[in-house]
């Protein structure tokens, strides 16, 4: 474990001197910024409505318009899930890749590591990075608890805005486990990215999918569906089968990783 | 070309066609014999491949890679049955937490009390098409029921267009999105509708299905009582009705009709409950006969008066231990700004507000007023509880448009502003019920439309409206919601705010970024 942790550190003093990675982070913080403050303006407009009239008279679609966890937090955390799909790849991408184009692949064959040390230290090198990416994220919920008032004193529900940051965190650790997957078949980091994003993509629109099917193919596709399994996790509700399924696709993508990177010692 | 390429991508063709025919049977065409032929077809370009490519195969058949390949492919499958075993004993069996504050996605007891007396088996089915904005909403909350009543309650979500028999049978409309309840089994099971995709609705429909028969609510008329109808409202107080409430009443299973004392002898046998709203005009003697045979026998009755209102009852009341102050009930310290406008959390242990205290719910009653409880002259076997109080620093004002302070011959202390009433009618001949109930109340307007969404108070009315008709089952709070929260920002704050998230704190990245970059290329 000391190994893939040196591993590990190496692959972050990497990403954290690396003008790309900088690029990446400006990216999710200039998007999720720009649509905080679009949900924030939705959110005043729906309150103003709402003093207009009550919120008895308003759809109860727009109930959520209520309080700013459900108003903003929750579907703020969609558009992170929904960035992060489109970030994430661009992260994982150079993990295998880039040791393969620069040909240092084999020297790691070569050294006195374990392709389990080595697979466990480069994903959780990815694993800080997305971290960090995503960590940039919550400056918006301590915005709004500056500026939201609640007669409790407390404008947001915190154990479901970290709740649902977890579930944000869980599709980052995801997204970087196919992505460290696909970057061990390729030597071409922009093949890399691409396939992440081709799995990744129609793998998130099983919901849609799932909405058209009929019994049990349906129940069988929602549960695959990753958007459906962070969704109540967002809303404040922990399952057990959302972090089975995730751990599942981890630990899967993981062995998938070290056994690809086990067959170069075979060649 | 030669014929090993061409059987590669042939192979690679036929692989695509073979793992594409479950999404041509279940999702695109439905169609089993476009499936079946693009499977086999499928097969066919396999086929070929492998034909083309056979040295290959026996090349990596004796190489020591292919062991190391076929150990490596029954690792990757051990371990993913493995795991499907997993996520399917997680997705059957797995438990759920709901972290929200006030448990907001976890069900109300009215519900888990309707789940556990369900005498059997209901089905609930959503007819929504697939596309509907509710359909996760709705299979959220028939998976909570499920979970709570796994062997009682199941579900099924059905799109209209793909199910027209279904439809037909229950007389759903197109378009329309609808939850049907079918308890037991067959073409003639009773079955409900409920009105919305909600709990509350779902539940309603839930103890509606399962209630024998049909409660019936009347409401007296004749006096200046609050009317029922939006029609019949004031042209200058359209919102002073009680049709939010009669709705509500519907929903719950109840059948709400008007009723005339005037020319009656006694009150119909199917009432479940008389209601009086804020009677302005004296009942007459007979009326009040009718009221007070009825009672006897065993009724059930809510009475809601106001501050001034004089209706001839006062003398029945008495008999069940109720004396009307005159005057407001005002508090010093438990108020919303206005010693008229209370606001009271001071319960008794009675099991109409008991789930308000555990809901640590406030109701809030402007211009009540306040009961007086008799010690003696009641009818045999009357039992008074007093229900909802003022605060210690409650004083009934005679003269509220003159001072708002306790003046000397004023009624101090805490005073009661709710109480529920029994009495025992076990030895009445033709009685309805072996106990009489009577629900006091010293403010009619927390039932009109325009109030009726204040939920400690909407709480109270329905728990009292349950208790007094015997419905156990919905002495309940509804649905709770989050704290409701607020931004207020005005134009220059959302500026400056955008300014913040959108232009200075991405370029602050940005810039620390470049920084450090820099400075480890200068190392």
């Amino acid at each position: 474990m000391r190994t893939a942790l040196a591993i590990a550190r190496k692959e972050l003093s990497v990403y954290f001197t690396t003008p790309w990675a900088y690029g990446v982070f400006t990216a999710m913080a200039a998007l999720s910024s720009f649509l905080f403050v679009n949900l924030l303006v939705e959110f005043q407009l729906r309150q103003a409505e709402a003093r207009a009239t009550s919120w008895e008279q308003m759809s109860p679609n727009l109930h959520a318009y209520r309080n700013l966890t459900d108003g903003v937090v929750v579907p703020l955390w969609g558009i992170v899930i929904a960035i992060t799909l489109f970030v994430a790849p661009f992260l994982s991408m150079r993990l295998f890749a880039e040791e393969k184009r620069n040909k240092t692949f084999e020297l790691l064959m070569t050294a006195p590591v374990k392709t389990i040390e080595l697979v466990l230290g480069k994903y959780l090198g990815g694993l800080g990075i997305i971290t960090a990416t995503l960590g940039t994220t919550l400056i918006f919920p301590l915005l709004l608890s500056l500026h939201g008032h609640a007669e409790s004193g407390t404008a947001l529900d915190w154990t479901t805005v970290l709740l649902g940051f977890g579930g944000v965190l869980l599709w980052g650790a995801t997204c970087m486990a196919v992505g460290l997957f696909i970057s061990a078949l390729t030597e071409s980091q922009m093949l890399a990215a691409f396939l992440t994003f081709t799995v990744l993509l129609p793998w998130m629109m099983l919901t849609g999918v799932a909405q058209s099917a009929s019994e049990p193919l349906r129940s069988v596709l929602l549960y695959l569906s990753f958007d459906a399994q962070l969704h109540e996790m967002t809303r404040g509700i922990l399952e057990v089968k959302a972090l089975v399924f995730f751990t599942s696709v981890i630990a899967f993508s993981l062995l998938l990783t070290h056994r690809t990177v086990e067959a170069r010692r075979w060649a | 070309m030669k014929a090993t390429h061409l059987g590669q991508y042939l192979g690679a063709l036929g692989l695509m066609l073979l793992l594409s025919s479950p999404v041509t049977l279940f999702i695109t065409s439905g169609s089993l014999t476009a499936a079946v032929v693009k499977a086999g077809l499928g097969l066919v370009l396999v086929g070929v491949y492998l034909a083309t490519n056979l040295e290959s195969f026996r090349q990596f058949a004796s190489s020591q890679a292919s062991f190391a390949f076929l150990r490596s492919a029954l690792t990757v499958l051990v371990a993913l049955c493995g795991l499907v075993a997993l996520n399917y004993l997680a997705a059957t069996k797995g438990a759920r937490w709901d972290l929200t504050q006030g448990r907001i996605h976890s069900l109300s007891p009215q519900t888990v009390t309707a789940l556990e007396s369900l005498p059997e088996k209901v089905v609930a089915i959503g007819f929504l098409p697939p596309t509907h904005e509710a359909n996760a909403l709705l299979e959220s909350l028939f998976q909570r029921y499920h979970e709570q009543a796994p062997e009682r309650f199941e579900y099924q979500l059905l799109d209209p267009s793909s199910s027209p028999e279904l439809a037909a049978r229950f007389n759903l409309r197109a378009g329309q999105a609808s939850v049907v309840l079918v308890r037991g089994e067959g073409l003639n099971a009773p079955h409900t509708t409920a009105a919305s995709v909600s709990e509350q609705d779902l539940t309603n429909a839930l103890i509606r299905l399962t209630s024998v028969g049909t409660q019936r609510v009347y409401f007296i008329t004749g006096h200046g009582e609050w009317p029922l109808e939006k029609e019949q409202a004031n042209a200058a107080d359209p919102g002073a009705t009680l049709s939010e409430l009669r709705r509500q009443l519907l929903h719950e299973g109840y059948a709400a009709d008007a009723m005339y004392l005037v020319g009656t002898t006694d009150i119909p046998r199917d009432a479940s409950l008389v209601i009086i709203a804020g009677a302005r005009a004296p009942y007459t003697e007979p009326e009040v006969e009718v009221l007070r045979k009825y009672l006897a026998g065993g009724g059930r009755m809510l009475y809601f008066t106001d501050v001034g209102l004089e209706d001839g009852l006062g003398s029945l009341l008495a008999e069940y231990g109720i004396q009307l102050d005159e005057g407001v009930a005002a508090d010093s310290q438990f108020n919303s700004g206005n010693p008229y406008v209370l606001v009271s959390k001071f319960y008794s242990n009675h099991a109409i507000v008991k789930p308000l205290v555990q809901r640590n719910l406030n109701v809030q009653l402007p211009m009540v007023r306040s009961l007086g409880v008799l010690r003696e002259g009641m009818a045999p076997g009357v039992r008074v509880e007093p229900m909802v109080h003022t605060s210690q620093n409650g004083w009934v004002e005679t003269t509220p448009a003159q001072n708002a302070v306790p003046s000397d011959g004023e009624k101090a202390g805490q005073l009661t502003l709710a109480a529920a009433i029994t009495r025992d009618t076990s030895d009445t001949p033709d009685k309805r019920f072996g106990e009489a109930r009577l629900v006091v109340l010293g403010d009619s307007d927390l039932l009109l439309d325009s109030n009726w969404g204040h939920e400690p108070n909407r709480n109270l009315v329905m728990n009292a409206l349950g208790w007094a008709s015997h419905q156990v089952a919905r002495i309940t709070v509804r649905p709770p919601d989050r704290e409701v929260s607020t931004l207020e920002l005005d134009a220059s704050a959302v500026k400056r705010m955008r300014f913040l998230a959108t232009d200075l704190f991405p370029l602050t990245l940005m810039g620390l970024g470049i920084a450090i970059w820099l400075a480890r290329r200068h190392k």
